[in-house]
């Protein structure tokens, strides 16, 4: 119940005037010009005392000013009653303090506020009697006899400490001490002239006329008063509820507000308004925020109308959970990551690009160190819908390493490095992402040739150093889920079907033996490690435009990524190409006594192919290969392709491209092949893909023997000298495990003025099976190997027989042979007396094909030791598919161009021959002389003219001899010799023991 | 190698200033030469006279050197082979009967020498197409290799005896060539009638002179 303030001040002047025991046992009153004291301290400057000095504060708790002047405080020690006074002066505004400054102590502490007034009265520290006079002469009251409360001088009397003698009430103030001061409750507002009840003992707290004012009694229409933290901290995207509340004294507090900006993730909760006036209302903030700094205002209101409001303001600081790891400590420097199958917590990053599975990210604050990744790729299964580029994000989650195609012991296929089972939490978007690390000049550098140098186990996860500056698979993985830039990028490989261009950057500088067309070469010692393949398997899929070998990009910015056994530019951005230019070679055609073979891998060709394959193939046949007498074709399917049926019959097939020749230009071709037993010679199931020969029946002729069936095994016999084919065109040892699942190689005869060539078309077994360069058995094992070595002896034992019979055979071995020049299987053909072409050719031409930028030779055209002597073989690779985008095959065709003249005829008979004398060159002991051969009919003799010399005495050796034709040396000279005309060619002869010479003469018009 | 001279029998000398002629009657052919050493003046060296046959079947030839004009050059006896006998200081001979047939002999070159040749033989008259060569190099003293030819696998002086015909030809290099060793840059001198344009080609690099 409240009191009103009229009534309670009459009550209390009367009390006070009259009955002064009353007065003790009334209820608080307040008059006009009540001033009561407030605080008393004694302990002032003593040991422990915040102040120096003793002081007495007044306090003015009625509705008008008081004026103290002419007053005085007295005090009196606790059982004494003699009296010291300090005079007042002033006066003392409603609700205002009033201090009054007394002796000062021996300690050295701070200063009392402003005193209104200053005394020197030394007072008790624990005890003691003070007065307020309202006038200025000591007291002399104060014992229990003579009790000065009630003396009409004495506007407020307060005794202290337990021994206080005389005190209002029931008895004196709590004990102050050094630290304490004993002060009046309500902030001075409370009197029931009971000091026991009126006083507590406080931390010295003095107040002077400065201070806030203090109205007693002002209890009416009171305010809403809010309870709220300054200041919340918490951890980012943690959930975490703090209590908030309002109070009003005289109404409900009914509801809670946020009336600052909404700020995601925090809100009011559990608001429960107050139930009875000053009770609070209650409300829980929570705050389940990103990291960063908030301020929240909350503004609570009552049932009042209008209603009453209160507001708060709170700092929010939410700051990021601890992450257990950084993206590089889970990549690590190594392949395979540290922390792999353990759990991380908090990993920060930012999402550079998303694919149908996951997404990237990387730490937008790297180390120092280039051999550990800042990227990674946060495996999520699904499309990931909750991030998006840019966001901010911490990932939760378990490292794992992915291998593409499984850990099976024979994936040779390298790992990338994830955090799977991911909890993502996105605390910001619209981030700048990290910038992209240049690779080449002026960045990182890749290593040009060694992939892997030294995993001693043939694992580079298990064994060998990480060296990202040497290692070409270490620096990749450096930089695995890495953002990487190029700039003035060229292709090294054309665009596909799966998306990729293999690139190099910085135009090639770096790179070694770049083939002049713009690739660059693989060699047995160097598998180019600076090339990476543009991959567009981001989402959404960027467009990878049509690329051919030597374009150019100004820039290529993507992410670095692994999959299908090789590292991958996955790029982010368009690609903008600049053409370098490349065209499609065209070959040479051949001379009339030039035999033009080639070897053509056409990828799979069938009927049901688009006809612009046949047409297009048709016109590089005519165009570009210039009609070769034959061509070696492999990948030649049946009539219905890869219809997986019991059809191996490829007539149509080669009846289409036929036709399209005669379309383009060409020749009506014929053609020569052994259909092959259903789905036995593996490529492409159902497609039956087999070997066989085109061939241009106006030039050569095919040499036709029967029985050459797909199970029958050719064979050669000796016929006078003459190596003879048990069938033609006939298979070789077709039932040779060596030739499982694989083609098996044609031998077919055929005669070229009037000369047999025994020609064998192959198409070896690929090198499905082997260890990829890029991957994590170093080096890499080449398992195919062991069937194209196989397949190869079989050959070489084929063509050795053939040579066996006559050494000057004629024999051509062609194909794809899936292998490179320095393969054992091409060193198996080699050593059995034959010549691979290609390797006459610069090394940085040696290639038909361009598998992940690396240029390489998978087709050969070899031939016998006769040819090469006697043929003057000229090879061509043709080069006008594998470096195309637009490509008819994926392999080059190759061609050689053999001069093989008509036999030669012996022509003594129509010659005059001259033996000149000799000469002694006594410095080299050589015999000189001249042979000079005349034309004696009327008939002009075609060249070359070869002059054999037989039967030269024991020792005598023609020196100059051009060759040997029937164990007799011969001289040759070009020819032709006119009627008439006498063609002389120079001889020379050691002769050691310088005997009379003795010799006959043949002539012969034609090559041996 | 310039073919400069080519020589008709004694019978049918004059017929042709060319010298295209051959005929039947199987008398001795000679020839005076002169070489001019100039540029091996003061040097020692070897002169290398050979006759080789071609063949077993090769018609008999001889040549008879006399007259050497510069016997102050000459230095000790001479190295025979062969066929080969005789001094250049008074009257060498070489007949073609052995596979290799020569008269070698240490030289101080002068300035010039010269000496007489004569053929003979029954290649002079017989059909046959199996010739012999006669041959004269200049050598260096210890390689024997020859000196002053612009073709090295020539001859200083080659002639050829096959039916009936004696053709000479030079590979010397002409005078003052860079790099040659020699050079001989007399004027033609002799009765044989040598054509202006030859005399030209020669620049001067022997004479030879027939004599009946």
């Amino acid at each position: 119940m409240r009191i009103p303030f009229a009534f309670t001040a009459a009550l209390r002047l009367i009390a006070r005037a009259a009955a002064p025991v009353l007065l003790l046992a009334s209820s608080a009153g307040f008059a006009a010009g009540n001033v009561v004291i407030s605080q008393v301290f004694g302990g002032g400057g003593n040991t422990g005392a915040v102040y120096k000095n003793d002081f007495i504060e007044l306090f003015n708790r009625s509705a008008a000013p008081v004026n103290v002047t002419g007053w005085s405080v007295q005090y009196a020690s606790a059982t004494g009653a003699s009296w010291q006074k300090t005079t007042l002066t002033g006066t003392i505004q409603p609700g205002q303090y009033f201090l009054v400054q007394e002796a000062a102590g021996a300690g050295v502490v701070a200063d009392l506020p402003t005193p209104q007034v200053v005394g020197t009265i030394a007072m008790g520290g624990a005890a003691g009697k003070v007065a307020l006079v309202n006038n200025d002469v000591a007291l002399t009251c104060g014992l229990a006899a003579t009790s000065c409360v009630g003396n009409a001088a004495v506007v407020d009397f307060v005794g202290y400490g337990a021994t206080a003698s005389n005190f209002e009430g029931a008895g004196p103030t709590p004990a102050p001490s050094n630290t304490n001061s004993v002060a009046r409750a309500g902030n001075g507002c409370t009197d029931a002239d009971n000091n026991a009840a009126d006083f507590t003992a406080i931390v010295t707290a003095p107040r002077n006329g400065a201070s806030p004012s203090n109205t007693c009694g002002a209890v009416a229409n009171a305010p809403v008063v809010a309870t709220c933290p300054a200041t919340i901290s918490g951890l980012a995207n943690t959930a975490a509820t703090t209590n908030l509340g309002a109070t009003d004294a005289d109404n409900l507090v009914t509801s809670a507000t946020i009336t600052s900006a909404t700020v995601p993730g925090i809100s009011l909760v559990s608001v429960v308004p107050s139930t009875a006036v000053n009770t609070a209302l209650q409300a829980g903030l929570r705050v389940n925020a990103a990291a960063g700094g908030y301020t929240i205002t909350v503004q609570f209101a009552n049932d009042a109308t209008p209603a009453q409001t209160a507001s708060c303001t709170i700092a929010i600081n939410v700051t990021p959970p601890a992450a257990s790891a950084r993206i590089r400590d889970i990549q690590g420097a190594n392949h395979i990551s540290p922390l792999v199958g353990q759990a991380v917590t908090n990993v920060p990053g930012i999402v550079t690009g998303k694919k149908g599975n996951g997404f990237y990210m990387q730490d937008p604050l790297p180390d120092n160190d280039p051999a550990t990744s800042e990227g990674i790729f946060v495996f999520t299964s699904t499309a990931p819908s909750s991030v998006a580029i840019g966001d901010a994000v911490r990932v939760s989650g378990n490292v794992a390493e992915f291998r593409g195609g499984g850990n099976a012991a024979t994936n040779s296929s390298l790992t990338i490095t994830q955090i799977a089972a991911p909890v993502i939490v996105v605390e910001s978007s619209g981030n700048t992402l990290p910038e992209p690390i240049l690779i080449g000049i002026g960045g990182r550098v890749p290593p040009n040739q060694i992939i892997e140098s030294d995993a001693s186990s043939g694992n580079l996860e298990t064994s060998g150093t990480f060296k990202p500056a040497t290692d070409g698979v270490d620096f990749w993985e450096s930089l695995e889920s890495m953002r990487i830039r190029f700039v003035n990028a060229v292709a090294v490989g054309p665009s596909n079907d799966f998306g990729e261009i293999p690139i190099i950057g910085d135009n090639g500088a770096a790179a070694t033996l770049r083939s002049a067309r713009g690739g660059i070469m693989a060699t047995a010692t160097d598998g180019n490690p600076e090339r990476i393949l543009i991959d567009d398997s981001l989402v959404p899929p960027p467009i990878i435009p049509a690329t051919s070998v030597g374009d150019r990009f100004a820039e290529v910015v993507g992410i670095v990524d692994y999959s299908f056994n090789t590292y991958k530019l996955t790029i982010t951005q368009p690609l903008v190409v600049i053409p370098g230019g490349i065209v499609p070679e065209v070959t040479v055609a051949q001379t009339q006594n030039q035999l033009a073979i080639a070897a053509y891998n056409v990828e799979n060709l069938d009927p049901n192919d688009p006809p612009a394959k046949f047409a297009t193939i048709a016109s590089q046949i005519v165009n570009n290969l210039k009609t070769p007498d034959i061509i070696g074709m492999t990948e030649i399917q049946d009539n219905n392709g890869p219809t997986n049926d019991s059809v191996v019959d490829a007539s149509t097939t080669l009846t289409t491209l036929i036709n399209a020749i005669v379309v383009a230009g060409g020749p009506a071709y014929s053609f020569r092949l052994i259909n092959p037993v259903d789905d036995q010679d593996g490529g492409e199931p159902g497609g039956n893909i087999r070997v066989g020969y085109l061939y241009n029946p106006a030039r050569v002729t095919f040499v036709d023997r029967a029985g050459g069936t797909a199970t029958s095994a050719t064979t050669v016999t000796n016929a006078g000298g003459v190596p003879v084919l048990s069938a033609s065109p006939g298979r070789i040892d077709p039932t040779n495990a060596a030739f499982n699942s694989s083609r098996k190689p044609l031998v077919g005869e055929f005669l070229f003025n009037g000369r047999t060539v025994y020609t064998i078309v192959n198409h070896f077994n690929s090198k499905g099976g082997d260890n990829s360069l890029m991957g994590r058995y170093q080096p890499p094992v080449r398992s195919s190997e062991v069937q194209r070595t196989q397949q190869a002896t079989i050959v070489a034992n084929f063509v050795q027989s053939i040579t066996a019979i006559d050494p000057k055979a004629n024999v051509v071995v062609l194909g794809d042979l899936n292998d490179y020049e320095y393969s054992p299987a091409l060193t198996i053909l080699k050593n059995a007396g034959l010549t691979d072409l290609i390797e006459g050719l610069p090394e940085n031409e040696r290639y038909t094909y361009v598998f992940e930028g690396n240029s390489q030779s998978l087709d050969h055209i070899l031939v016998s030791a006769n040819l090469m002597a006697k043929a003057a073989p000229i090879y061509d690779i043709v080069h006008i598919n594998a470096e195309f985008a637009n490509q008819a095959s994926d392999h080059d065709p190759e061609v050689v161009r053999l001069t093989l003249l008509p036999p030669a005829a012996d022509i003594t008979a129509s010659v005059q021959i001259s033996r000149s004398g000799l000469v002694l060159n006594r410095a080299t002991g050589v015999f000189s002389g001249t042979i000079s051969v005349k034309n004696t009919t009327a008939a002009t003799i075609n060249g070359p003219i070869n002059v054999q010399l037989r039967n030269l005495p024991a020792g005598v050796t023609l020196s100059n001899a051009a060759g040997s034709e029937g164990g007799f040396p011969y001289v040759s000279g070009t020819g032709p010799i006119v009627p008439g005309a006498t063609l002389t060619l120079p001889v020379t002869f050691t002769n050691p023991a310088r005997v009379l010479l003795n010799y006959d003469v043949r002539v012969y018009s034609g090559s041996f | 190698m310039k073919s400069f001279i080519r020589q008709t029998f004694i019978a049918l000398a004059g017929a042709s200033a060319l010298g295209l002629l051959s005929g039947a009657i199987a008398a001795p052919v000679t020839y005076d030469i002169t070489v001019n050493t100039t540029p091996l003046a003061g040097t020692t060296g070897k002169l290398d006279f050979q006759l080789n046959p071609g063949v077993i079947t090769s018609p008999n030839a001889n040549v008879t050197i006399t007259n050497f004009n510069s016997q102050s050059m000459l230095q000790g006896a001479p190295q025979l082979d062969g066929g080969a006998t005789g001094a250049l200081t008074g009257s060498a001979t070489i007949v073609n009967s052995d596979g290799f047939n020569a008269l070698l002999q240490d030289v101080m070159f002068g300035s010039s020498f010269s000496f007489r040749l004569i053929f003979d033989g029954s290649f002079l008259s017989s059909p046959s197409l199996d010739g012999t060569t006669f041959s004269l190099n200049l050598l260096a003293p210890l390689s024997f290799l020859p000196l002053g030819l612009s073709n090295p696998s020539g001859n200083f002086i080659t002639g050829s005896l096959v039916s009936g015909l004696i053709s000479f030809t030079s590979d010397a290099a002409p005078i003052g060539n860079a790099g040659a060793v020699t050079g001989i840059d007399a004027p033609v001198t002799g009765t044989v009638p040598v054509p202006a344009a030859f005399a030209l080609v020669l620049l001067g690099l022997l004479a030879l002179r027939r004599v009946r």
